[in-house]
């Protein structure tokens, strides 16, 4: 049984792989160094001595470093020295030298097919390797007119020594034709594509490139490497097939004819060996190799230490490997439970040279998926934890105000005071209630426990609200008792004021009423003098009638207004009492509080939703696309989530990041 | 050679009573002298009444009279001089007298002569003390052209005195008159001409005026004239040789140019033309020169080959070195001195402190397709007898400088005892006469040994006259451009394919239309005179693709 927190897990597996088979291979074991020189075919440089005042060619083909150095011995002794050079030549300080030099024509061909120096007739070459071959003089006499073919009708460019600073220029034009090199030539330019001639069968052969043949030679030196292991495998049942790299060229020793061809881009040398250059180069041929094809080869019998083997396809030789460790991809286990034994379904091959195999790979518990949210379950039950401790918190709140509401009533209306006590005893009942049922969650009870608690808190609102309500109707009371009073005041006041006014407005309507009459009389007097005026009194009789015509205008002004003024006077008098109830509920006089009046009033009381499922024991429930998931982190709690993840058709799972 | 004499000449302005004559035209004696032509030029009457048909016996005298007085024959009727002019001019003289203004020049080679004259008006104002006698007396009877007017053509019929010696009144004058004599010996032509300015009045008053004279001739032998320079003239230059009608001079002094052209400018500050006068300052050009001793010609040799091989860079073989050394000294006056080439190796040290000039030398040599043989890299003595030919090696064909082989003989060399079907000339420069010739003997020779045998010619297009040589060969040629392209080769090839067996070829460092004979109308057993050439026998494979698909076979 696991314990701790739940984390991925690491397993291993070793497969055995000695007895396995290597259809082909070079394998390369150690060789010796077998030549020590002959006469024809030598190793290092030996400068071919001067013929009189012969001039002294030079090809400074591929490797011509030797032949360079050979060149500037001669042309220090004061020779005429002529060579061919290819197109890079020229950068490299030796190079320089050889223009310094007393008198040397160097001509630019685009490429120069051998590296060799000719004085009079004798002639060498440094076929590859370091190895120098000797001429014979039919052989030297072909290389020359290859040399002045190439110098005369191949040349580019051209530069000599004796100025100051050499300086290349075009080449000059030739003075006359050189004859192709006939085909019979043993030594002769061929086409890039030329191949050894000869019958292959039975000989021995070295191949620097290229495909191996399809004749079997006797020993057949060709590259190791990733490719034609086909033929070379059917090559080697009928001869050896080895290599060694000696900078060597292709090679062919035969009945037919010897025949050696250098390497070229532009055209291939090819020189027809004699009978002693043959001897010597089939002794170079049969010298002991480094590598040696072979086929079905047990990878126990490879030396662990020293063998490199090149496998067909391969980019390069490897040693046989004891072990080889490998990585498998992580394996995700079905279950939590199915951790410990799970296996990958499939395990890669090993390398071909691993004489065993280690198989490593990580088990991954099954994770909850990134994304996964809260179930519904547990937001229900979450949000019907939040209604209960609201709920509880406004019937405390509301049973707080009720205990300063009592205090203020007490001290404003002193008839109340009685009526008060009683209202404590009943509020310090619910408030313990209250306290009772803050102990206590509906998500931990389940849902049985949890319907219960729900009705005994609703009882415990209608208590509270009953409790607030007769508070409120006693304090009404006494504030309307307390407004008749003061509106019954009010009109006794309004009425004595009425009447005593009424008395003087009727004298003062009896003395406008007298200069009102007097004012007529005068008018009518005036109008009659007017009438019997002469034209001197007319004027100011006429002004004398309009004048007391304004001032009985305004007279019977003042007596309607005060009419009017009496009027109003009497209706004030005569009024009776009414009481009129204040437009504004007559609520408290006392400040708001947090929190407000304890609302709703019965019955609009809050249903809350009490879910069907009980939240599970270990765990948290996640739900991602339609799956419940159960995430636990420890295996202690593997029973136990199984259980739940059960109960609650949920996937037991561990958490994201494990 | 060539030379330009100059000499100025005073004019003399004076004013004389004369008898003048000007040149009018007068058909009527043009005529009559045209028809004495056919009396033995002599102008009788009857001369007279032929081409003036119905005049009496006594008119055909005074038309004599007339005549003999005109100047256009003498006493007894031969037609005159001046009697030519007038049957060809058809211009006779018309006389008058009075009093002219004439314009007179004075010189050995322009005689006593009237450039121009003026006719004026009598007058008393002056007197006898003015009067000087006439220095340069005109000639009479001769007929100038003026120099102002050349239109107008006049003589001088007579100057009348009292005492035999003219009198003038000599007046001012300022006009200037120079001579140039113009003799060019190799042409043997030589003519002499005014030029400078004349103050004769013309109808805008006295201005000065050039001198209009047409070119003349004193008919002088220019070639005797050298000879008698040869101590006077000459001297301080070399050695006038008149029977090669060359000054021979010391090389030393010699400019580039003039050993090149075997010419030589010589200034003279005096030169006396016997009869002629003297004249100063001459300069006389391009005077044939050629060496005065042997080393000098040696000498001379080699100063225009090394200038050859300057002006003219490049690799050459030791053939055409050869060559180059012949043609810069044979046919030319070197060539009696027989300069040497000298041998391959002394010309190696020579240039051995010039580079290119060293390389162009030793490396066609060196680098030979084959050997080069002793004979030819030997010294070449020009003008020396041929050097016997060596046995050679086989397959090699020399033929030395100036061997003196017929054209046979280097073609029964060429065939080897074969008997060819067709042979195939390839040869750049199948042109000019010479080659064409050449081309003429060589197809000759080969019919000669098998008339059958078709000869074709491939050659270059440049100024080959292809028509020609398929008159030669009776096949056309191909051009090099159409056969080879842009790989043309450098040296001659001849082709044999015989009737049987199989075909050959030779490589040949000249071409066998080089060789010249020396006389004209040779044929195939005449002597000829050759330069180097070097023959190698090839085979098929051995020839560039166009030459051998030739060979074998193919067109």
């Amino acid at each position: 049984m696991m314990k701790g927190r739940i984390q991925r897990v690491v397993r291993h597996h070793v497969e055995a792989r000695s007895d396995v088979r290597l259809p082909t291979a070079w394998i390369r074991g150690s060789s010796r160094p077998g030549w020590n020189g002959g006469r024809w075919l030598t190793r290092g440089s030996a400068q071919a001595s001067r013929t009189g005042d012969a001039p002294v060619l030079g090809l400074l083909g591929e490797g011509g470093a030797e032949a360079r150095a050979e060149l500037l011995a001669h042309a220090a002794s004061g020779a005429r020295v002529y060579a061919l050079v290819g197109p890079e030549w020229g950068a490299a300080p030796p190079d320089v030298d050889l223009l310094r030099a007393p008198r040397v024509l160097v001509r630019r061909v685009p490429e120069v097919p051998a590296a060799g120096v000719q004085v009079g007739q004798q002639a060498r070459l440094w076929i590859g390797g370091g190895f120098v071959l000797r001429l014979d003089e039919d052989q030297a006499a072909a290389l020359r007119q290859t040399f002045v073919r190439l110098f005369w009708h191949e040349a580019e460019e051209e530069a000599w020594s004796g100025t100051p600073t050499p300086q290349w220029r075009r080449a000059g034009e030739r003075p006359f034709d050189v004859p192709l090199v006939p085909r019979a030539a043993s030594v002769r330019l061929k086409p890039p594509d030329a191949q050894l001639m000869g019958n292959t069968l039975g000989a021995l052969m070295h191949l620097a490139s290229g495909a191996p043949p399809e004749a079997a030679p006797r020993r057949l030196w060709i590259p190791a490497g990733p490719d034609h292991h086909d033929r070379l495998a059917q090559l080697a049942k009928r001869g050896e097939v080895v290599w060694d790299e000696r900078g060597l060229p292709d090679m062919l020793i035969t009945e037919g004819g010897d025949e050696l061809l250098l390497a070229g881009k532009h055209g291939r040398l090819r020189l027809r060996l004699s009978v002693d250059q043959a001897v010597e180069v089939a002794r170079l041929l049969e010298a002991d190799a480094a590598w040696r094809f072979q086929t079905d080869v047990r990878l126990g019998d490879l030396d662990l230490g020293s063998a490199d083997v090149w496998l067909p396809g391969e980019v390069a030789p490897r040693r046989p490997e004891a072990e080889q460790i490998i990585e498998v991809p992580q394996v995700v286990a079905s279950s939590l439970r199915a951790v410990p034994e799970t296996q990958p379904s499939s395990r890669p091959p090993p390398q071909p040279l691993a004489l065993a195999a280690r198989y490593e790979w990580t088990v991954l518990p099954p994770r909850v998926p990134r994304g996964a949210d809260d179930d519904a379950l547990v937001g229900q039950w979450r949000k019907l934890d939040e209604e209960w401790s609201a709920r509880l918190a406004r019937v405390r709140a509301a049973l707080v105000t009720t205990d300063g509401d009592r205090g203020r009533i007490g001290r404003a209306f002193a008839r109340l005071v009685g009526a008060v006590l009683g209202f404590e005893r009943a509020s310090v009942g619910l408030i313990a209630r209250v306290a009772e049922l803050e102990r206590a969650r509906p998500s931990s009870s389940g849902p049985a426990e949890a319907s219960r608690l729900l009705a005994e808190l609703g009882e415990l609102e209608d208590a509270a609200r009953k409790l607030q309500a007769d508070l409120e109707e006693a304090e009404r009371k006494a504030r309307e008792d307390e407004e008749r009073e003061r509106q019954e005041a009010s009109w006794q006041q309004r009425v004595d004021a009425a009447k005593h006014a009424l008395l003087d407005k009727r004298r003062e309507l009896e003395a406008a009423e007298q200069r009102r009459s007097a004012t007529a009389d005068d008018l009518r007097t005036a109008e009659d003098a007017l009438n019997g005026a002469n034209d001197e009194t007319r004027k100011d009789l006429s002004a004398r009638c309009r004048k007391l015509s304004d001032e009985l205008n305004r007279d019977t002004r003042d007596a309607q207004r005060i009419r009017g003024q009496i009027q109003t006077l009497e209706q004030q008098a005569e009024e009776r009492f009414e009481f009129r109830p204040p437009t504004s509920p007559m609520t408290t006089t006392r400040p708001p509080q947090a929190g407000g009046r304890f609302v709703p009033p019965s019955p609009a009381r809050e249903a809350s939703i009490v879910p069907d499922e009980a939240l599970p024991e270990v765990g948290m429930l996640r739900h991602y696309k339609g799956q419940r998931y159960l995430v636990i982190d420890s295996w202690q709690e593997l029973d136990a989530g199984e259980q739940a993840a059960r109960r609650l058709s949920a996937r037991l799972v561990a958490p994201e990041d494990t | 050679m060539r030379a330009v004499l100059t000499s100025k000449i005073p004019v003399h302005r004076v004013e004389v009573f004369a008898e003048m004559a000007w040149m009018e035209r007068r058909p009527e004696l043009g005529l009559l002298c045209r028809a004495a032509r056919q009396d033995g030029n002599r102008i009788s009457p009857p001369v007279v009444q032929s081409a003036l048909p119905g005049l009496s016996d006594t008119g055909a005298k005074n038309v004599i009279a007339w005549c003999r007085i005109l100047g256009l024959c003498d006493a007894g009727g031969a037609v005159t001089a001046l009697g030519e002019q007038v049957a060809q001019r058809d211009e006779a003289p018309v006389p008058e007298q009075g009093v002219y203004e004439l314009w007179l020049a004075n010189h050995p080679v322009i005689g006593r002569r009237v450039l121009a004259v003026e006719r004026l008006s009598s007058s008393r104002a002056h007197r006898n003390e003015q009067m000087k006698p006439l220095d340069v007396v005109p000639e009479l009877g001769t007929v100038f052209r003026s120099v102002v007017a050349p239109a107008e053509r006049f003589m001088v019929r007579g100057l009348p005195t009292n005492h035999g010696h003219p009198a003038v009144i000599e007046r001012t004058s300022r006009a200037t008159c120079r001579l140039r004599w113009r003799l060019d010996f190799d042409q043997g032509r030589e003519q002499w001409q005014l030029d400078g300015t004349i103050d004769a009045p013309m109808n805008d008053g006295n201005a000065l005026r050039p001198i209009q004279h047409e070119p003349e001739s004193t008919g002088m032998d220019l070639w005797k004239l050298a000879e008698t320079w040869t101590t006077t003239t000459f001297a301080p230059f070399g050695r006038w040789q008149a029977h090669e009608r060359r000054l021979a001079t010391p090389f030393e002094g010699l400019s580039g140019s003039e050993q090149d052209a075997f010419h030589k400018t010589l200034s003279i500050r005096r030169v006396e033309v016997p009869g002629r006068g003297v004249f100063e300052d001459v300069s006389l050009e391009d005077v044939p020169i050629g060496p005065a001793s042997a080393q000098d010609a040696q000498r001379w040799a080699m100063a225009r080959f090394d200038r050859r091989l300057s002006d003219r860079p490049g690799y050459r073989s030791r053939a055409a070195v050869r060559e180059e050394f012949a043609l810069l000294t044979e046919g030319t006056p070197l060539e009696s001195f027989s300069p040497t080439l000298p041998p391959h190796d002394e010309l190696l040290a020579q240039a051995s402190r010039v580079p290119e000039r060293s390389w162009s030398l030793a490396a066609p040599v060196d680098l030979a397709p084959s050997p080069v043989g002793a004979l030819e890299l030997g010294e070449l003595r020009i003008g020396a007898p041929a050097a016997a030919a060596s046995a050679g090696s086989p397959g090699v064909i020399r033929i030395p400088f100036h061997g003196g082989w017929s054209m046979r003989q280097l073609v029964d060399q060429l065939l080897a005892g074969a008997t060819p079907r067709r042979v195939l000339l390839s040869d750049r420069y199948v042109r000019g006469a010479d080659n064409l010739a050449g081309l003429k003997l060589l197809v000759a020779t080969l019919r000669a040994s098998a008339p059958t045998v078709a000869v074709d010619v491939w050659t270059g297009d440049e100024g080959t006259d292809f028509k020609a040589i398929q008159a030669i060969t009776g096949a056309p040629p191909r051009s090099y451009r159409e056969t080879f392209g842009k790989n043309m080769p450098h040296d001659r090839y001849l082709l044999v394919l015989p009737g049987q067996g199989a075909g050959f070829g030779w490589h040949m460092s000249n071409s066998p239309l080089h060789a010249r004979p020396d006389a004209p109308g040779p044929g195939p057993g005449t002597p000829l005179r050759w330069k180097d050439l070097a023959a190698t026998r090839v085979t098929a494979e051995e020839l560039e693709p166009a030459l051998r698909a030739w060979l074998e076979g193919g067109r």
